[in-house]
């Protein structure tokens, strides 16, 4: 009871503080501004679409909110690997940990907390894509619901990743550098893969070079949040119940393994400096 | 009387070093205990095991003679902590930081506690005030409201007059005997040994994380052999005289400072005859002579010298 109290409170006070940064409202203008720029551009090409018979309402809304989930994404992944690097690094943590408080309260405090902002600044997005649609003659309708439900997903799986980063740094500027770093290997894994595919079997050097990239390909596919993504996408769009339900299963195994270990890290590591 | 704080071969070590080793001492209730020693003997790491913050290597905290590695979600609602610099949200007001900190502990009649605590420290007309505009005074003195909005059993400063003006020590100081007053217990670690000299009922010395000597103020003093120095105001000081004195049995030490000689003297026996003596026939001519007590910072060089 008291860790659940405990977790609320942790929770509302990141919101109300996240809602006193800049960052958060200049997150939401770029994905509205986007959300206007994409409804101006099918208006302007609307014709060509309907003489091809494709549903532009849906077009437009997937477009727009796959792009706003971008911005998101990226917002959402900086604001929650610097979350507990900002409260080590000005003492509150520690403050914090004076009180009745303990880690898992704590971890689960910080995540509810950046879920909540997101699904703040999704419904007022979601709503403005529409009134944008409106607007512009495009319509709206269900696909941008479904689009929604994956980005929470995605955004879960985001959070928990940049939580547990988090929970490995001792400053901002450590959490920030330690983010950029994963993000350039997970990206140079994929070019090296895609390189390493092109290139003949000239020696056994590349073979293995090539097995032991597509090796790590794939462990980074349970790593990367992006993944879950296609997967849900996969699963929104297929008819197959069994594979929508994993869809959203496998974020949510994500999540909760990835915050438990953010918990233990944390444990581990101790609050005080 | 059964203690309130006991730590029990209280040991954290970080590698091969030790942050403080093999720690045992007890606090009663209702008294203040002064932690006393120099930056970096182990004082804030002592309080982080204290309050249950950092982990203990080996041993063990017994608060109110319950282990803190038990139930340290329910002893930690018993304590209020102020840490050594005052940690804030600077983003909140005061109202808002006290306001969140009084939900966290499931205060009761919070408007009415966060009152009081802002009227106590004069911070009434600041209360909505962020608390990035406040002064490292106004800070600390929020920072100690915060620790007390639950009505804390126990409470713990670590260097809470460091940087403070003297209007803000004396502040701090009333708060600590308030406390005191209202039969709580205070756990105040300093390095500002007059301070502590002031108010301390019981003290422990810590240096390079050992733990010196702990218990009364009187004890600690009377641990002391050399418990009295005898300053003597001469016309003029010389080698003779000082090395006169040198021989006498009683006497630890001499020291001269222009035509003052300083006589640490074993014992608490009254030998200034004997000294007058033993002076004149050096061929010196006593202008004043007075008795110093020794008092806890004499106390605390001396024993920290000794284990050095």
């Amino acid at each position: 009871m008291h860790r659940i109290h405990a977790i609320k409170l942790i929770a509302k006070k990141d919101v109300m503080r996240t809602l006193r940064t800049p960052g958060v409202y200049l997150a939401f203008l770029m994905a509205c501004a986007g959300a206007v720029l994409s409804a101006y551009f099918f208006s302007a090409v609307k014709g060509a679409f309907l003489s091809m018979g494709v549903g532009l309402t849906d077009i437009y809304t997937s477009i727009t909110m796959l792009a706003v989930l971008g911005v998101y994404s990226l917002y959402m992944a900086v604001t929650s690997v610097t979350t507990i690097a900002r409260e080590r690094q000005d003492k509150t943590l520690e403050v914090l940990f004076y009180g009745p408080v303990d880690e898992r309260s704590f971890i689960l405090g910080k995540y509810l907390g950046r879920m909540a902002v997101f699904v703040l600044l999704l419904l007022g997005t979601t709503l403005f894509i529409a009134a944008a649609g409106l607007a512009f003659g495009l319509g709206i309708n269900e696909s941008s619901l479904k689009i929604a439900v994956l980005a929470v997903l995605l955004i879960s799986c985001i959070v928990s990743l940049g939580i547990l980063l988090s929970t490995l740094t001792s400053s901002v500027t450590g959490s920030i550098f330690l983010l950029i770093v994963f993000m350039i290997a997970l990206f140079l894994l994929k070019v090296a893969g895609i390189l390493l595919g092109i290139i003949p079997d000239i020696n056994p050097a590349v073979s293995i070079a090539r097995d032991l990239t597509v090796s790590l390909i794939n462990i980074t596919q349970f790593i990367s949040p992006i993944e879950y993504l296609s997967t849900g996408i996969d699963a929104v769009n297929s008819s197959d119940l069994l594979k929508y339900a994993a869809g959203f299963l496998y974020p949510a195994v994500y999540t909760g393994i990835l915050l438990w270990v953010s918990t233990v890290i944390l444990k581990r590591k101790g609050v005080k400096q | 009387m059964a203690n309130v704080v006991e730590a029990v071969n209280l040991t954290k070590r970080y590698g091969k070093a030790y942050g403080v080793k093999g720690l045992n001492f007890g606090i009663e209730k209702g008294i203040i205990y002064g932690f006393i020693g120099p930056n970096g003997a182990g004082k804030t790491t002592t309080i982080a095991l204290l309050t249950g913050i950092l982990e203990p290597t080996e041993g063990d905290v017994l608060l109110y003679g319950k282990s803190l590695r038990s139930d340290t979600m329910g002893l930690k609602r018993r304590i209020g902590v102020v840490p050594d610099n005052p940690y804030v949200y600077n983003y909140m007001t005061a109202a808002e930081y006290l306001g969140f900190f009084a939900d966290l502990y499931g205060v009761e009649n919070k408007q009415e506690r966060i009152d009081e605590l802002l009227s106590y420290f004069n911070l009434v007309e600041h209360r909505d005030k962020q608390l990035k505009k406040y002064s490292k005074g106004m800070k600390q003195k929020i920072n100690i409201a915060r620790a007390l909005i639950h009505d804390p059993d126990l409470l713990f400063l670590d260097e809470p007059i460091q940087g403070l003006d003297p209007t803000g020590v004396k502040e701090v100081r009333d708060v600590i005997l308030g406390e005191k007053k209202k039969g709580k217990t205070v756990f105040i670690s300093s390095h500002i040994l007059s301070e502590m000299d002031k108010f301390c009922d019981q003290v422990g010395i810590i240096d390079k994380g050992v733990l010196l000597m702990s218990g009364s103020m009187d004890k600690l003093k009377r641990s002391i052999k050399s418990g009295i120095e005898l300053v003597i105001e001469l016309d003029k000081a010389t080698d003779k005289i000082i090395d006169s004195l040198k021989t006498l049995g009683y006497v630890r030490e001499v020291s001269a400072d222009g035509n003052t000689i300083r006589v640490r003297i074993d014992g608490s026996a009254d030998l200034r005859k004997d000294i007058s003596r033993r002076v004149t026939e050096a061929g010196g001519v006593i202008i004043a002579m007075k008795e110093e007590k020794v008092d806890l910072e004499a106390a605390f060089v001396e024993l920290t010298k000794e284990y050095r």
